[in-house]
């Protein structure tokens, strides 16, 4: 137990900093931590922690997903406007955005493995062509309302726990499973320490890098999903925020940027910590857009942090 | 000598009697991506002049170049981070911040200078943060940029929350005028072109192009990588700077996001224009090629009557599609300057 919290403690002290941040809210305002809110905040950290369960298991191989917030954007645009409001082609609308998104990162991982194309410059171009593809088809114009489902899904809640929360437990489940116990994250963990190395072991880090790009296209499709039936309608530029924060959340988490460590449990802390952040900072004041400020300075420190980490564990070898 | 293909693939010592063979040689060695992006901004070039009605003057020209001044600012900077096989996001950060200050604290000559001073200066101070990062505790570029980026963007939409507000007609108008009966955005890039060939001479230059093509060999030949890859970022922020002051220019307003649609084609022009993504290759001279690409391109899509947004997607593919492009030419180039070798 005492060697497990060892091992794992950049994610005690995520959560360490969720229940500082959770405290500090209800002494500057109290009952900021009321059960009503409580479920506002949760809502709204599901979606970074969609975005982030991509962006980690991308960032896990060393890589990076930009094309992340208009692929999130593109499912929300196309899921109001082919649903028209009706909750009953959510049924085939889903599944199909969701392998839509799947396809967006089946075509970054090839051209990542494949053609040799770094990850930032495929998935930054992706990203463009995603973004030209939209405004094309939009006309720059908005999408329309989001079926009543949706907004079920997103805002609804059983007793005191909100829906999409329960969604994100059977995620957070599956991904720790999925890292933990099964050959799939044994691969992507060694992809991440040394693909060399992987290689000689006669494990096809290629397989590994396609499927965590495909991966990370099915969570941001979802999550524009969710995001979409949370504010009851769909516009242009929904997506942006959630570059940054997806990658703040990871760092957050104490996943190394060098890929081979981490895990989901601490990037959904993380995801919780910058929630409570975009809850605290009005209350002090301050504008929302003082939360990209703190998103880039929680980047820096977080992977400052790791790299003297890394440092350390070089040494000590 | 340093950025051509030739560094590493000699084709051997040639006696007179083989002279053809040493030029054929030497042709093949020289790197040829930024000759095929001038043929390829030529190529857009004359469809753009076929589209249009009328001749072509100078003017026309300057305009041209002036659409396209801030881009290649940028991309000036860009392409030497991607000398030294890094990457610059938080240019984006920088130019969105540049406008949004030029917009709301511009108000005479006298105020106009001072901020175009603070905005240079925060230009170098952001690439002094990404360098010291980068160079000195050996982190990722990307990652760190993308931080900056965030930073810089958060710090633009707190100056100025939307677009909007105005610089003096005075400012903006440097832009569009002449000097000597030419445009002085033509005289701007003149004067970069003229800058980099110069830089690129003097030992600063040496050392990037050595930092980018071996790292640990520069180190081993006594070069400090930290200092090269510190003066890299801070050229590459100071440039953004710039860009930010010709974005003003040319839209006589700030826009706190202007910054992060310009990270994208800064990138596609560099590699458009021959610079090798992995470091050590390439130079200002084939970017400007691919800035002019990109910029005719907007404007051959303009000309066409196509929805602009054919851009954002045509920049994305052109991106995708150059690095292919290059690698594939260049792994033929090695290909038959080995053959030619031996």
């Amino acid at each position: 137990m005492k060697s497990l919290l060892a091992r794992n403690r950049p994610v005690v002290a995520a959560y360490a900093l969720v229940l500082v941040l959770a405290v500090a809210g209800e002494i500057i305002a109290p009952g900021f931590l009321r059960i009503s809110h409580v479920d506002q905040l949760v809502i709204e950290a599901t979606f970074t922690a969609f975005v982030a369960l991509g962006q980690g298991f991308v960032i896990l191989t060393g890589g990076i997903d930009l094309s992340i917030p208009w692929v999130l954007n593109g499912a929300a645009v196309l899921l109001t406007t082919f649903a028209g409001g009706s909750s009953a082609k959510m049924a085939w609308l889903v599944p199909l955005l969701l392998a839509g998104g799947a396809l967006i990162g089946l075509v970054n991982g090839l051209g990542v493995t494949l053609l040799r194309v770094p990850p930032i410059i495929m998935t930054l171009g992706m990203s463009s062509v995603v973004e030209g593809a939209l405004l094309l088809y939009t006309n720059g114009g908005s999408g329309g309302n989001a079926p009543s489902a949706d907004v079920y899904l997103a805002t609804h809640r059983w007793g005191p726990l909100p829906v999409v929360g329960l969604v994100w437990i059977a995620v957070l489940v599956a991904a720790t499973f999925a890292l933990s116990a099964t050959p799939f994250g044994r691969r992507l963990y060694a992809t991440g320490l040394s693909r060399r190395v992987t290689e000689f072991a006669g494990v096809s880090t290629g397989a590994v890098t396609v499927a965590v790009y495909v991966i990370s296209g099915v969570a941001a499709a979802l999550a524009g999903i969710v995001l979409a039936g949370y504010v009851g309608q769909s516009y242009l530029g929904m997506g942006d925020p959630y570059l940054f924060s997806s990658v703040a959340a990871v760092a957050i988490g104490g996943a190394s940027i060098l890929g081979g460590s981490g895990n989901y449990v601490g990037t959904t802390a993380g995801a919780l910590v910058l929630a409570l952040l975009a809850a605290i900072l009005p209350i002090l004041g301050l504008p929302q857009s003082a939360l990209e400020i703190v998103y880039g300075c929680v980047i820096l420190v977080a992977i400052s942090v790791s790299s003297g980490r890394l440092g350390r564990r070089r040494e000590s070898l | 000598m340093i950025d051509q293909v030739g560094s590493s693939v000699n084709a051997g010592p040639g006696s007179p009697r083989r002279g053809t063979r040493r030029l054929l040689g030497r042709a093949l060695n020289s790197d040829l991506r930024p000759a095929a992006a001038w043929v390829l901004a030529l190529a857009f070039f004359l469809t753009y002049a076929a589209l249009q009605p009328g001749t072509f003057s100078v003017g026309q020209v300057g305009t041209l170049v002036a659409d396209g001044l801030a881009l290649a600012t940028l991309a000036l900077g860009q392409g030497i981070v991607i000398l030294t096989a890094g990457i610059d996001l938080s240019v984006g950060g920088i130019l969105s911040l540049g406008t949004a200050l030029a917009a709301t604290h511009f108000t005479g000559t006298g105020s106009a200078l001072t901020w175009s001073v603070v905005i240079l200066a925060i230009g170098v101070g952001g690439g002094a943060v990404n360098g010291i990062l980068i160079g000195r505790l050996g982190l990722q570029p990307f990652i760190v940029t993308l931080a900056t980026w965030s930073i810089f963007d958060g710090i633009a939409l707190v100056v100025l929350p939307t677009a909007g507000g105005t610089v003096p007609g005075g400012f903006s108008a440097w832009i569009s005028d002449n000097t000597a009966g030419v445009p002085n955005a033509i005289w701007a890039l003149v004067v970069m072109a003229a800058l980099w060939l110069w830089f690129r001479r003097t030992p600063v230059a040496r050392r990037i192009y050595a930092v980018g093509s071996d790292r640990e060999g520069a180190r081993m030949a006594g070069v400090n990588t930290a200092r090269t890859l510190l003066t890299t970022y801070m050229i590459s922020g100071f440039c953004a700077g710039a860009a930010a002051l010709f974005y003003a220019m040319m839209t006589a307003s700030g826009d706190p996001t202007a910054g992060d649609g310009l990270i994208l084609p800064s990138v596609a022009a560099v590699v458009i224009g021959g610079t090798s993504l992995f470091g050590g290759q390439g130079g200002f001279i084939g970017t400007i090629a691919g800035v002019l690409t990109l910029t005719i391109l907007g404007d051959v899509i303009f000309a066409l009557n196509l929805p602009s947004y054919w851009t954002v997607l045509a920049d994305g593919l052109l991106l995708i599609l150059a690095v292919l492009a290059g690698g594939a030419l260049h792994t033929l180039q090695l290909r038959a300057a080995r053959r030619n070798a031996s």
